[in-house]
């Protein structure tokens, strides 16, 4: 079930018409095609390690299907390591997430739990290959996995709603036969089994049950849409460890889709929630170009530029024809512009660029963006535009009354990263390919839309707000009553989740705020369409734009607040 | 006796002999340089500690015979400088025009061959020469309107006004 246009991202809106795999075949011949059995190859391989590790375990019931609506079965694989304690040899692991959702409504799903991510590391004494040891200085037993996650998923229809189940471990592979049943192109991994070893007897030092990670699903939308699943893959993995696992079992789990993006997860164990990390290789956002940055999609910007700020400009991405400085010289040779399907070149020219801005102001930076197309187009798809968004989200909350907490600098950055995957277009690809990521969305940002009111006619100070749809503030002044709300429409990509309205008073200011959980990706790309509107007329600002006290009626100031994950 | 000491003194001290390597460049152009210079390259430094002998040349396939002079001679200006900090990234940006008075006039090089030089620091691991390469870009570029910076780099501006009104807008909060 697609949205309604006006509610997508204007990228989307680009891309409404999702190649199927057909069309993604004839820009690349055999590419999509590939890649699909690639993700199936990975799915067959990890669920059979995971069948045969936890196989003897299932006998539970899992309640992650009820609802009247239809789902998707998500495959997410997994490799890991395993940190123990003393750096014992002993643990090693594969690892598993294996979720299936389910969104009967939006609230409901929230509360009840109809969907699921499922991760299951098995502990072992074997290696798989990806996995390796590090010690932790610790007299607990403390294992980390750190895991790098292939996506699958089968789509059959559309995903709705906000889910959030609790999976016990048992349920793990009925949840992937489950999947082997929708899936004829799997073979029967129960076949497979014998050829697995045994890995826990060889294990002294850790448990010899399977690791359940539990994930925490938190979807927002009662549906599914493309602009959805960008979202969703743009948001973190809340892994909770069942309490028969070692204390102090820390989690990070690493998302890889496709190679392409790579976005860190929050990962939290036996009730207590830690973040783990927030590394994050811009080089890895440069990987994508290899695979869909040619010289010949460039043309087709749609595949690329997600953001309104940026589609405005995609047709802006276009090889160049004439170089005429050196400079440009130099990097467009070595970045190619879809010439070259060389990664390395263009990692390195990202990488000195990145060098020299370093040195820069972030006025020096927009202005280069000025100079040409090129440029344009080099800086943002470089890893010196994250930077140069990182020093914008800085900016931005330094706005009054901002609070800066480390988490909120934490989810921050973390939204950083995953804005810039989107303007990138890396996450696009994934629609594109027809291989629709799930990952839980999660609400990193509650933006305060303050609305700050010098005059005294109209009292702010006590009042009810709500929001409808998505893209909807509803102000309820007690005076005027619930009957004439006033009527905060936000940008067609803002997905206002919740307002809650305060208000305090001094000074003759009267102001009243207005909590709205947004999500921040959108947010940033609906930064220019609220200060479009507030060019017409409308009485609200966001994010930069400072308050101007003195200007008055209807001066509306507002500032970004907190940030809560 | 002390007559005869100090000549064979002389005598060790010219029987060190200078270990002297042999870079070859893109464009087959030998050129010989000091061990201890060539190490500042630690693309360099790193082959010469992987093979305890190195008779033949080290081609240097990336850099000119031209650009392998001039970073040749600026490692010969720095090679008694200290090895750069681990944390020294951190540092240099933040004294970001601070370049050496020599340094400034070894970059007064046209713009092909600084940006030669700066690849060629780039490959070969020179990171002192990166940051002087990169910081005097910088200084080219700062505190310039877009105007200037296409005239400095000779860039031809194919935004259509529009395009560059909207990327003005997008950038107005730098500008605050």
């Amino acid at each position: 079930m697609m949205p309604a246009a006006h509610t997508m991202s204007p990228f989307y809106k680009h891309n409404m018409s999702r190649l199927d795999m057909k069309q993604w075949d004839e820009v690349y011949p055999g590419y999509a095609t590939s890649k699909r059995a690639s993700l199936r190859r990975q799915v067959k391989r990890w669920s059979k390690a995971i069948i045969g590790s936890t196989n003897s375990q299932s006998s539970s019931s899992c309640s992650s299907n009820e609802g009247p609506m239809s789902y998707s079965v998500i495959h997410m694989t997994a490799t890991a390591s395993i940190v123990t304690a003393a750096g014992s040899p002993a643990a090693v692991s594969s690892a598993s997430i294996s979720p299936t959702l389910n969104h009967p409504s939006p609230s409901s799903a929230w509360n009840n739990g109809s969907g699921y991510t499922l991760v299951a590391a098995t502990l072992a004494g074997g290696s798989p290959s990806a996995a390796r040891l590090v010690g932790r200085a610790s007299s607990r037993r403390s294992v980390s996995i750190s895991s790098t996650i292939r996506n699958y998923w089968e789509s059959t229809s559309s995903l709705a709603s906000s889910s959030r189940s609790n999976w016990s471990a048992s349920t793990m592979p009925e949840r992937m036969f489950g999947l082997q049943e929708e899936n004829d192109e799997l073979p029967d991994l129960q076949e497979e089994n014998d050829e697995l070893p045994d890995l826990q007897e060889e294990n002294d030092e850790l448990p010899n049950e399977a690791i359940i990670v539990e994930t925490e699903v938190d979807m927002m939308e009662p549906t599914i849409s493309e602009s959805d699943m960008v979202t969703q893959v743009s948001s973190s993995n809340h892994l909770r460890v069942p309490g028969r696992h070692p204390q102090g079992l820390m989690l990070r789990l690493q998302t890889s889709y496709q190679s392409i993006s790579t976005i860190e997860s929050e990962v939290s164990c036996a009730g207590s929630w830690d973040k783990v990390s927030e590394a994050y290789s811009p080089n890895t956002d440069i990987g994508c170009e290899d695979n869909w940055g040619r010289g010949d999609v460039l043309g087709k910007t749609s595949l690329h530029d997600s953001s309104s700020l940026e589609s405005a400009n995609s047709a802006m991405v276009v090889k160049p024809t004439v170089i005429r400085s050196p400079i440009q010289d130099t990097i467009v040779a070595q970045a190619g512009f879809g010439a070259s399907d060389s990664l390395s070149t263009m990692s390195m020219v990202a990488e000195l660029l990145e060098h020299v801005l370093g040195y820069l102001t972030p006025l020096d930076i927009t202005n280069l963006q000025l100079l040409c197309k090129s440029w344009n187009y080099l800086l943002r798809r470089s890893s010196v535009y994250h930077t140069l968004i990182r020093r914008r989200y800085h900016h931005m909350r330094l706005g009054p009354g901002a609070i800066q907490t480390t988490r909120t600098f934490e989810d921050l950055k973390r939204a950083v990263k995953q804005d810039i995957a989107i303007k990138e277009g890396r996450l696009s690809l994934l629609t594109q390919l027809d291989v629709p990521v799930h990952a839980p969305r999660v609400r990193y940002h509650s933006g305060y839309v303050c609305f700050n009111q010098v005059s005294s006619g109209a009292l702010w100070n006590q009042g009810t707000g709500s929001c409808r749809g998505s893209h909807e503030i509803l102000v309820y002044n007690l005076r005027q009553g619930k009957e004439d709300p006033t009527i905060f429409p936000c940008s067609p990509e803002s997905k206002v989740l919740s307002v809650t309205l305060g208000g305090k008073a001094g000074n003759g200011v009267h102001m009243v705020y207005c909590e709205v959980d947004v999500n921040f990706n959108y947010f940033m790309l609906s930064l220019s369409w609220w200060q479009e509107k507030m060019a017409n007329g409308l009485p609200v600002t966001l994010g930069s734009l400072r308050s101007r006290p003195g200007h008055y009626p209807n001066q509306w100031s507002s500032y970004r607040g907190s940030c809560e994950g | 006796m002390s007559n005869t000491q100090a000549p064979a003194t002389v005598k060790k001290l010219t029987l060190v002999p200078t270990r002297l390597l042999t870079l070859l460049s893109s464009d087959s152009i030998e050129k010989k340089v000091a061990r201890d210079v060539a190490e500042r390259s630690i693309l360099i430094k790193n082959m010469l500690e992987d093979c305890a002998e190195f008779d033949q040349a080290i081609p240097i396939p990336n850099v000119t015979s031209s650009v392998l002079t001039k970073v040749i001679e600026w490692c010969e200006h720095h090679k008694n400088d200290p090895a750069p900090a681990a944390d020294e990234k951190v540092d240099s940006r933040k004294k970001s025009t601070d370049i050496d008075e020599w340094d400034q006039k070894f970059m007064q090089v046209d713009q092909e061959m600084l940006f030669e030089i700066i690849l060629a620091a780039n490959y070969l691991d020179i990171k002192p020469l990166l940051d002087v390469g990169c910081k005097t870009v910088a200084n080219m570029i700062k505190g310039k309107s877009p105007e200037e910076i296409r005239e400095t780099f000779n860039i031809q501006n194919d935004f259509t006004p529009e395009e560059e009104d909207q990327i003005r807008r997008e950038n107005q909060w730098a500008e605050e």
